[in-house]
């Protein structure tokens, strides 16, 4: 049983003492307080998590942005060395004049063409991540709002004020929006698209 | 190919010098190179441009409102345009097509698809 666990159900104890005449509580109070008491434990370790949930999520946020740039920096740096291979491979090329050198010259080419468009993943995984730390921050605005909630809930309560006063840490964040989703659950396929545009 | 001018709208580092090297490999070599809407309407100010590629998802101004604005300006109105996009889903597309996009690619798209619908638009 951590603190606020222990604490909590000292309260209850108090509270309970607080209806008990001759030794004896009424049995829907009883039933009420053998619920709390079950429901403590659970509440305490679901807190526990929610925090220590909301409290990585900033750090997770930064990872992910920080790898991201890492990500970029990385793919600009292929785009600049296929760039300078393109580049010379074409130099080369031009120099010949026809022939199985050529074309292998000019087939190499193209494949370093290739290569730099494979470099789009870098954006569409970046746009991903982007999405990904919106939702982590909207979520730790979220959990902070319901923390807050609970709070103002057992402001105007004294029971609940009683039983919940040991769980509830202190939080004012606002939830962050979370705009500009890319679906992609069921994407359309190249071919249709161009078949909807000749339709 | 009827001229070679052309407003390029993309807000990623990356995905610009890939799209920028497809475009001159095509026959682009006048391109106007634009972060966002906003950016592509300050920079176009009333030039002649015979094509935009623009990219959906971008800040302050994105692709579609781009779209709309310049086919509300009667020298854009027929200007062809197209629209490459992460934004994959059937509904996307016919939003574009409404707007009045002329061709639309899905990213990530390959030298070939990119070439064949600019070649065809153009044609």
């Amino acid at each position: 049983m951590d603190k606020r666990e222990g604490s909590a159900a000292g309260k209850i104890t108090e509270i309970r003492a607080l209806f008990e005449a001759e030794g004896e509580t009424a049995p829907f109070l009883e039933e009420l307080f053998t619920f709390l008491g079950d429901l403590i434990p659970i509440m305490a370790r679901t807190t526990s998590m929610l925090e220590d949930t909301a409290s990585a999520m900033p750090s997770v946020s930064d990872s992910i942005t920080h790898a991201d740039m890492m990500a970029e920096d990385a793919a600009h740096t292929i785009m600049d060395h296929v760039e300078e291979i393109s580049t010379g491979l074409e130099q080369l090329a031009e120099t010949q004049s026809g022939g199985k050198m050529k074309a292998s010259l000019q087939e190499l080419g193209e494949k370093a063409i290739a290569i730099q468009a494979a470099l789009q993943f870098q954006d569409i995984t970046s746009q991903h991540l982007r999405q990904a730390t919106q939702i982590l921050e909207a979520i730790q605005g979220r959990t902070r709002k319901l923390f807050q909630s609970l709070q103002d809930i057992s402001e105007q309560n004294e029971l609940v004020k009683n039983v919940l006063k040991a769980f509830i840490p202190e939080s004012t964040e606002e939830a962050l929006d979370v705009s500009d989703t890319i679906r992609q659950d069921s994407s359309i396929s190249q071919d249709d698209i161009d078949a909807l545009f000749s339709s | 190919m009827a001229g070679n001018r052309v407003l390029f709208v993309e807000d990623s580092p990356t995905m610009r010098r890939i799209i920028m090297n497809s475009l001159r490999q095509v026959g682009f070599d006048d391109i106007i190179e634009a972060e966002n809407g906003a950016d592509a309407l300050e920079k176009l100010a009333g030039k002649e441009i015979d094509l935009v590629v623009t990219d959906w998802n971008m800040p302050e101004m994105n692709g579609a409102e781009l779209v709309k604005a310049l086919r509300s300006m009667p020298e854009y109105a027929e200007v062809p345009i197209v629209m490459i996009t992460t934004r994959g889903m059937k509904d996307d597309v016919i939003t574009a097509m409404k707007l009045g996009v002329n061709g639309y690619v899905v990213k990530p798209f390959t030298p070939e698809v990119l070439k064949q619908k600019l070649s065809s638009i153009l044609r």
